[in-house]
């Protein structure tokens, strides 16, 4: 963990981590059972049942009300359970027995919700209004997270069919990809427009980059994809190429933080529960660590072993017990720390004094709670230790649901 | 279910700075030491006891006010400490014990707690007290009356009651040099300049306060008090003077950038500090005051809301 420094006349400053070498990526077997999450609000559960006993192939197509299962692997499906996320988004969870794969190649026009790295696909196709540009994220959008890096340096071949796939079958012509400088010759080896970002936290969160290399303004409550800029992870975009070729791909890489921060590269089975990934790793987990989806900044904590590998978990990092911090309920003393790191000046002392008091409206309406990019910074460094970043995201779930 | 391990979860960020209320609380503290140190020396027992007696007493009323109000226990945050140690270091060595009791009363009940304890004070909880001293009870603190026993061997009259009554040439009876380094009559802690001045730097190295304010605050009394010289030479004191008299430094680095009372943003800082310095010199010069730092910063307090809504745009 990064502590303050003894001295602090500036901000603190992160640099994300870089690749200096040559990654190895540690291949993860097959587990016995793997858990596919389905979002409950896409499927009725009807639907589902049906399947019970059945048994399912790599890669064939199961079509359901919203969306369609495109199951990962072959096998047997043994019950269907529920499962909670984050936000409160509540999903089926198919449990299936592991056989050995037999795939179903897919068919020439069609084209899957997920891919490995994109959870939703189908956004390059029909959305409103259209993609009219795509950005090719080379870099990642945690700190010591390296998965897109890794997947831009060694799967340069599947980026290039990735970048047909874009243009010839969405209909995307312009495309552009954003990195750090160690990758400059990668990236001139693809022959692509690209933007060089400076490696400090946050810059590579999308709507920085929206604001600082496209120079465009984002409303306050709007997405790129409102403006028609689509955010492509490097995986997905190699996904998309391996697809373009008349395969499937459903290998997760994931960048492994372990508890004394060591890194390892591993490439795991969509629907791969995490107990499986640390057997193999020979990682034991205590009562009361943290085992983290995503890094440390914007990452989930998780509360089952039993939670699965999905389309975009990028990371997985384990937090020893004693390095956790609790949080407090004191006020906000304005020491104006978070007015300090907050990328886009968001008054955050003012906001948290609001958002305690469940005055999300007046929080979005005159402290710019919806301009916030989520970066974490405001909680890293607040003295009084209040989760402010929790309670924003408290009021952006209340305010959507107000709004629904 | 596999094998149930408690997982703890939480809400990101899973990274912490490590920081808290009550490190810098105690740094604070530890940042005014040696301007308090130097005033046990000169003084003696009766300075010790004005401030244990102060810090006790502030911590006293925070317990009470905490299980009157049945809030968690705060003293541990080390807050009522710092509030007591500084309203100590403010008042002479002979100040009486009920003074303690009634000031300390005011800064904790009246200045913090009523207003729902740390970070909701709207004025500064020390200078809340010491205002209340200077308009009730004056000749407590009248620093020529309280300290008429002393002689070390200086000028003992203290030193912006002198250029007040006889004018700048009033100057002459004193050396920059040994006013700074606290050869002075004054507050138990607000005499020794040099101490209070590596005991802010300490601070502001480390980060642990607004040291826009603290540098405006310094500027504003030095410009205004450099603009009345030029004006009447005669009649006012050189800037310097105003630097190292009075509660000027003990503000600048443990009084103005309270956090509560002053703004986040960083123009506000700038005009909170700077308004205060101006202030600070106007009351000395043309006001009714002796040294106008207890309430030129009041005042900024009392406008700070206002400054804080000049912030950048957001994204
Ligand atoms: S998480 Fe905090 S620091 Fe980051 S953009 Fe939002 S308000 Fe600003
Ligand atoms: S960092 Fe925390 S205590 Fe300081 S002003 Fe921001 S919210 Fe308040």
């Amino acid at each position: 963990m990064f502590k303050r420094p003894f001295f602090k006349l500036i901000k603190p400053r992160f640099r994300y981590a870089s690749l200096k070498d040559e990654v190895s990526v540690t291949e993860i077997s097959l587990p016995d059972k793997a858990i596919l999450l389905l979002e409950k609000s896409e499927v009725r559960p009807s639907e589902l049942q049906g399947y019970i006993g059945k048994r399912i192939k790599t890669g064939q197509i199961i079509n359901l009300r919203e969306t369609d299962l495109v199951s990962p692997v072959t096998g047997v499906v043994l019950k269907i359970s529920q499962y909670t996320g984050y936000l409160n988004v509540s999903y089926y969870a198919l449990h299936i027995q592991i056989e050995e794969d037999e795939i179903e190649a897919p068919s020439e026009d069609y084209i899957p919700y997920s891919l490995p790295g994109i959870k939703n696909l189908k956004l390059l196709f029909g959305f409103n209004p259209p993609i009219n540009h795509a950005i090719v994220m080379a870099v990642d959008t945690d700190l010591l997270v390296t998965t897109n890096q890794v997947c831009f340096k060694n799967r340069l071949d599947h980026i290039k069919n990735g970048i047909s796939f874009i243009t010839q079958r969405a209909k995307i012509g312009n495309i552009s990809f954003v990195l750090f400088p160690e990758l400059i010759k990668y990236a001139e080896e693809l022959e692509c427009k690209y933007h060089i970002l400076k490696s400090i936290y946050p810059n590579s969160l999308p709507k920085l980059i929206v604001k600082d290399i496209l120079k465009k303004h984002i409303p306050a409550g709007k997405e790129p994809e409102d403006m028609g800029v689509a955010f492509l992870s490097s995986e997905a975009v190699a996904n998309m190429g391996v697809f373009y070729r008349g395969e499937w791909s459903f290998d997760k890489f994931i960048t492994f933080i372990d508890k004394d921060y060591s890194i390892t590269h591993i490439k795991a089975r969509i629907g791969t529960p995490i107990h499986h990934i640390l057997s193999q790793l020979g990682i034991e987990i205590e009562q009361g660590d943290r085992i983290i989806f995503g890094g440390p900044m914007r990452g989930k904590t998780i509360y089952s072993l039993d939670t699965p590998i999905d389309y975009e978990t990028d990371a997985i990092f384990i937090q020893d017990s004693s390095e956790i911090i609790s949080y407090s309920d004191t006020h906000c003393i304005n020491c104006g720390e978070c007015i300090k790191v907050c990328p886009v000046n968001v008054p955050v002392n003012m906001l948290v004094r609001l958002l305690e008091n469940g005055l999300f409206e007046e929080a979005a309406k005159q402290y710019g709670l919806l301009s916030c990019i989520e970066c974490g910074l405001c909680s890293y460094v607040c003295i009084a230790r209040i989760p402010v970043f929790q309670y924003i995201m408290l009021g952006k779930y209340e305010l959507s649901k107000m709004g629904e | 279910m596999s094998e149930q391990k408690l997982l703890i979860g939480a809400h990101a960020p899973f990274w912490h700075t490590g920081d808290s209320i009550t490190k810098k609380n105690l740094n604070l503290i530890i940042a005014a030491l040696p301007a308090a140190i130097y005033g046990i020396w000169m003084y003696g027992m009766p300075a010790l006891r004005v401030l244990t007696l102060s810090v006790g007493c502030a911590m006293l009323w925070e317990l009470i006010m905490n299980l009157i109000m049945k809030r968690p226990i705060s003293i541990g945050d080390a807050s009522a400490a710092f509030i007591g140690l500084v309203f100590g270091m403010m008042l002479p060595a002979t100040a009486p014990f009920w003074i303690i009791l009634v000031g300390t009363f005011i800064a904790i009940v009246v200045g913090k707690q009523i207003y729902g304890g740390i970070g909701c004070n709207p004025f500064n909880p020390v200078l809340v007290a010491m205002a209340m001293l200077l308009l009730s009870w004056k000749d407590v603190i009248d620093f020529n009356a309280a300290l008429v026993n002393y002689d070390f061997g200086f000028n003992m009259f203290y030193p912006l009651s002198a250029v007040k009554s006889f004018g700048a040439s009033a100057v002459s009876n004193y050396n920059l040099h040994s006013l700074f380094m606290g050869k002075q009559a004054g507050g138990i802690g607000a005499v020794f300049g040099i101490g209070l001045l590596i005991g802010g730097v300490y601070l502001i190295l480390r980060g642990y306060i607004k040291w826009e304010i603290s540098l405006s605050f310094l500027l504003g009394i030095y410009i205004t008090a450099y603009l009345f010289h030029i004006h009447n030479p005669e009649k006012y004191a050189i800037p310097l003077f105003h630097i190292v008299t009075g509660y000027t430094l003990l503000g600048a680095f443990f009084l103005a950038p309270e956090d509560s009372s002053s703004p986040v943003n960083l123009i506000p800082k700038i005009i909170y500090g700077a308004g205060a310095g101006v202030l600070i010199v106007l009351i000395r010069n043309i006001g009714a005051f002796v040294d106008g730092t207890v309430f030129a910063i009041l005042i900024m307090n009392v406008a700070n809301p206002m400054f804080d809504k000049i912030r950048p745009k957001v994204l």
